[in-house]
């Protein structure tokens, strides 16, 4: 048998080098998605005030990254007894945004009417993404409920 | 110089070199001599009907032939078209009247004589290298092989090149019809697959959030940034810093006087801002992050929440020793 050259369609040819120009353009011309540090570990202090009923809490977090997922432990300095500690499993990246589903891995008896409770319920009921930015070498994480914090985490 | 040539389903008749020419693949065969007279005569009489007598008379004029050499040129002649006796697409049996050659396959291409005779003779060169009686297309049983052997009418396939073609009658070839709904649809999935992939990449860029600095230069030790989405980042006119001013003057002082740098990050979600600040000098950092619901209320209250709670984060830092 011998093989026959097929014979080069030129349109076709430059149709299929505009469509890998295309693709390449999606490729490289995407928006930046840089991805979360890769180890994460460290302490952060985070507060939620509310000026109409003129209440304060504040809250220590402690975070670190065990293969694909972030281990959080939230505590008090106000309350001894509170201890909330939950774990981030990566999901996937849309429009740069990462997506991440939280497991609640220990609570203490959570006192009713805190601010954080509107947090980990959303926390418990929907996927929830953090998109990561850039700011002069700075990383910067923005959280769904609109939360921002730096890398490294510092207290 | 141009020269008019018939082709048959694409294949291009060259008489002179006793062979067939494929339009798009470039192959060529070759044809015995009652082949291609046969050919001709039907080319002649494209879309009438010819009678068997009226087809020896014309082919094999007055020489004796046997019962079965009409047929058995018919179908090393279809089988050398791409037709075969059950579809009888190209060449048809008229029952009880004779054979007709579709005229709908039939057009007339108007060639470069010497391209096609150098390609002929190149193609036949090479064509008596690899070819064998062996490979000869014709598939019908041992006796009829036999039958046109006697006949010289063995059909071969040799190899050949590619041409352009140019339609001249009014018959416009199928290949040209097919290269154009070939292009078209390529130019529509084009556009397409464009139009999809810039869509997604606008879309993709509305969703992402910007972080975008306030003041510069107004105070020495404190950057303030605003983060929001990019598909909203012009419309929200909104400067947090002004309702801050005194505030952010009366903290630019104290971190003045304490060598520490504060970078402010603020996103405002309806009546959530999130609020931000980093706290840095030589030796330590500290960061804070703020959600105040209902900050709208009370611009005295949201002042003195922010300066309470810097002044807390900086009082945390660690003194450096001064070396």
């Amino acid at each position: 048998m011998k093989w026959l050259f097929a014979p080069v369609n030129k349109r076709l040819l430059g149709g299929a080098l505009l469509l890998v120009m295309l693709v390449a353009m999606g490729v490289f011309l995407w928006p930046a998605k840089s991805p979360l540090p890769q180890k994460i570990q460290g302490n952060m202090q985070m507060g939620f005030y509310d000026l109409m009923s003129q209440r304060k809490e504040i809250y220590d977090s402690s975070m670190k990254t065990v293969g694909n997922t972030i281990l959080t432990t939230i505590t008090s300095p106000d309350d001894s007894r509170f201890v909330l500690k939950g774990k981030f499993t990566r999901l996937d990246l849309d429009n740069g945004k990462i997506f991440f589903s939280y497991t609640p891995i220990y609570s203490s008896t959570l006192r009713s009417g805190l601010m954080i409770n509107g947090l980990v319920d959303l926390l418990l009921h929907v996927d929830v993404w953090m998109e990561p930015l850039r700011l002069n070498d700075q990383p910067i994480v923005v959280g769904q409920s609109g939360m921002i914090f730096l890398y490294p985490l510092h207290k | 110089m141009n020269k008019s040539y018939f082709s048959v389903n694409n294949w291009l008749v060259d008489i002179s070199s006793g062979s067939i020419f494929h339009l798009t693949t470039g192959e060529r065969k070759r044809l015995g001599e009652y082949q291609l007279k046969l050919l001709d005569v039907f080319i002649q009489n494209t879309g009438i009907i010819l009678t068997r007598e009226e087809l020896t008379n014309l082919v094999w004029e007055r020489r004796v032939i046997g019962s079965n050499s009409l047929p058995n040129a018919i179908h090393a002649l279809r089988s050398a078209l791409e037709d075969d006796g059950k579809q009888q697409r190209i060449i048809k049996t008229i029952p009880k009247k004779g054979y007709l050659l579709e005229a709908e396959y039939c057009c007339s291409v108007i060639k470069e004589e010497n391209e096609i005779r150098e390609n002929s003779d190149t193609s036949l060169q090479e064509g008596s290298l690899f070819t064998s009686p062996e490979q000869q297309i014709d598939a019908t049983p041992l006796s009829e092989r036999e039958d046109r052997s006697a006949e010289n009418s063995s059909v071969e396939i040799i190899e050949g090149q590619v041409i352009n073609v140019v339609p001249a009658s009014p018959q416009v070839p199928v290949q040209h019809y097919r290269r154009l709904f070939i292009a078209l649809v390529t130019v529509i999935l084009v556009a397409l697959t464009g139009c999809g992939g810039m869509w997604y990449f606008l879309e993709g860029r509305q969703n992402r959030l910007l972080i975008e600095e306030q003041v510069s230069n107004a105070y020495s030790n404190i950057h303030i940034y605003q983060v929001s989405p990019a598909s909203s980042a012009d419309r929200n006119t909104e400067k947090l810093h002004g309702k801050l001013k005194d505030t952010l003057y009366q903290l630019n002082q104290m971190l003045k006087a304490q060598s520490v740098s504060m970078n402010i990050y603020y996103q405002s979600i309806d009546q959530t801002l999130n609020y931000t600040f980093s706290l840095e000098n030589r030796c330590d950092s500290k960061q804070l992050a703020m959600t105040i619901y209902h900050w709208r209320i009370d611009a005295q209250q949201l002042n003195n929440l922010i300066l309470r709670e810097t002044k807390r984060k900086i009082n945390e830092m660690a003194i450096c020793s001064s070396e």
